[in-house]
């Protein structure tokens, strides 16, 4: 009995560490390359202002409020998370070569917070998928692609929405277990509705956007 | 980047133009502090509209919420946004409600440090018991239609992320007319108070969401 347990706990473990890796079998390796805004549509599009009502579980405190992403200029832009009351929460610079947080509500503002917003943050916005080399494989069947890159140790699969260059799902794969999962829904604008990103693991974050559609993003 | 560049300007521009258009130190600060402390008292509850303006200024972005307020000795607080989007926040005592759609959230103000925070500073603020504070350097201000408190904050943890908060006054000194927070990187949010009702009768069930 005792051996037929542990038989069942080693395989059980082996299937999960191989479908973990595993790609999707309807999904054929196309090509390798870099990953342009053609392939995948930004989150946000250049000189548009997009305004996000916006809930934060971050360990076990739970912030609401308004998250604002505006291009400042051609290469630079910035994420601000104001809550309703109007105090600004954070203020990460977005630019090529990496997010950088310039403010962070002083409470908040301790390394493992400021680098997991950061890393989540850029994860959302598709900042680890776009201009990275990765590997294009394509599910001829019903014409979606999926998109896989490298980051740190980690896997990052990104699915689109049929044959569209949007992207509807990320998954961030450890050796073992999905890390992060972040789920994107458009509207009638192309542009995403609503967004959901869970961070799995020690460090516990929760992101939910929902985006205001106002005349001009500010009133 | 031009228009930036103006706008950015413009917007430290008139922040220091309005911190300082008109206002003169008070003439009688311990008969404006008299006042103050009088309202302080006779307030029991405080109801009105707002409108509230985060300006981003790095941004040149402005952000406007506007909604229903209520206020009731002691502790009692209730911000009912209904622009850009309805959400309510309650706070009774040392309990914060949260209502955000059909989303109900409890929570112990104890338990987060940074609502404490904010809160402490807004139910201060409101009921004029700022003045007994000993977290911030307070300077009185005048001119012929409003007097002015110039807050500055002096312990650690508030003036990493607050420069200077504003109340503003009515010359009657009856309640706060507007509030006006400046933060540390120039930022500042105006919350003005319209329609007051001072010492209405508010009922209990306003502050407490279910």
């Amino acid at each position: 009995m005792e051996i037929f347990r542990l038989k069942n706990l080693y395989l059980s473990s082996l299937f999960i560490l191989l479908t973990s890796c595993a790609i999707p079998l309807k999904y054929k390796l196309a090509e390798q390359r870099n990953i342009t805004a053609t392939d995948a549509q930004p989150l946000v599009l250049d000189d548009n202002t997009m305004l996000y009502k916006t809930q934060i579980f971050l360990f076990n405190n739970y912030y609401t409020g308004m998250l604002l992403h505006k291009q400042t200029d051609s290469s630079t832009s910035h994420l601000v998370f104001v809550t309703e009351l109007g105090m600004k929460m954070f203020d990460i610079e977005i630019k090529r070569d990496g997010l950088k947080m310039l403010y962070c509500f002083a409470p908040m503002n301790k390394p493992k917070i400021t680098n997991l917003l950061e890393q989540d943050m850029g994860l959302i916005l598709l900042y680890q998928l776009l201009n990275k080399s990765g590997k294009i494989y394509v599910d001829t069947k019903e014409g979606r692609t999926l998109y896989v890159t490298r980051e740190s140790g980690k896997r990052h699969f990104y699915y689109t929405q049929g044959k569209s260059n949007r992207i509807t799902k990320s998954l961030v794969k450890g050796a073992l277990f999905t890390k992060q999962k972040t789920v994107y829904k458009f509207g009638v604008d192309n542009l995403p509705e609503s967004v959901s990103l869970k961070h799995k693991g020690l460090l516990r974050l929760k992101i939910k956007l929902n985006r205001i559609v106002t005349t001009k993003a500010n009133d | 980047m031009l228009k930036q560049k103006l706008y950015l300007l413009f917007c430290v521009f008139s922040v220091s133009l309005f911190a300082q258009t008109g206002f003169k130190t008070a003439k009688d600060t311990a008969l404006l502090k008299e006042k103050i402390n009088a309202i302080s008292k006779e307030t029991n509850s405080l109801e009105s509209d707002f409108t509230q303006v985060k300006m981003l200024s790095m941004l040149s972005e402005k952000i406007t919420s506007k909604g229903h307020f209520c206020f009731k000795k002691d502790n009692l607080l209730r911000w009912e946004y209904v622009s850009p989007y309805t959400y309510v926040i309650v706070i009774n005592k040392d309990k914060v409600f949260i209502k955000d759609d059909t989303k109900l959230k409890k929570y112990d103000m104890n338990s987060n440090k940074i609502f404490k925070e904010i809160n402490d500073i807004m139910i201060s603020c409101i009921d004029g018991n700022i003045l007994a504070s000993n977290k911030f350097k307070i300077s009185y201000g005048e001119n012929d239609k409003a007097y002015r408190l110039e807050l500055t904050p002096l312990v650690k943890g508030m003036k990493e992320s607050l420069k200077v908060i504003y109340m503003y006054f009515d010359k009657a000194v009856t309640s706060v007319t507007k509030l006006e927070m400046v933060e540390t990187t120039d930022d500042f949010t105006i919350i003005d108070f319209t329609n007051k009702k001072v010492n209405g009768n508010i009922p209990a069930e306003k502050f407490i969401l279910k």
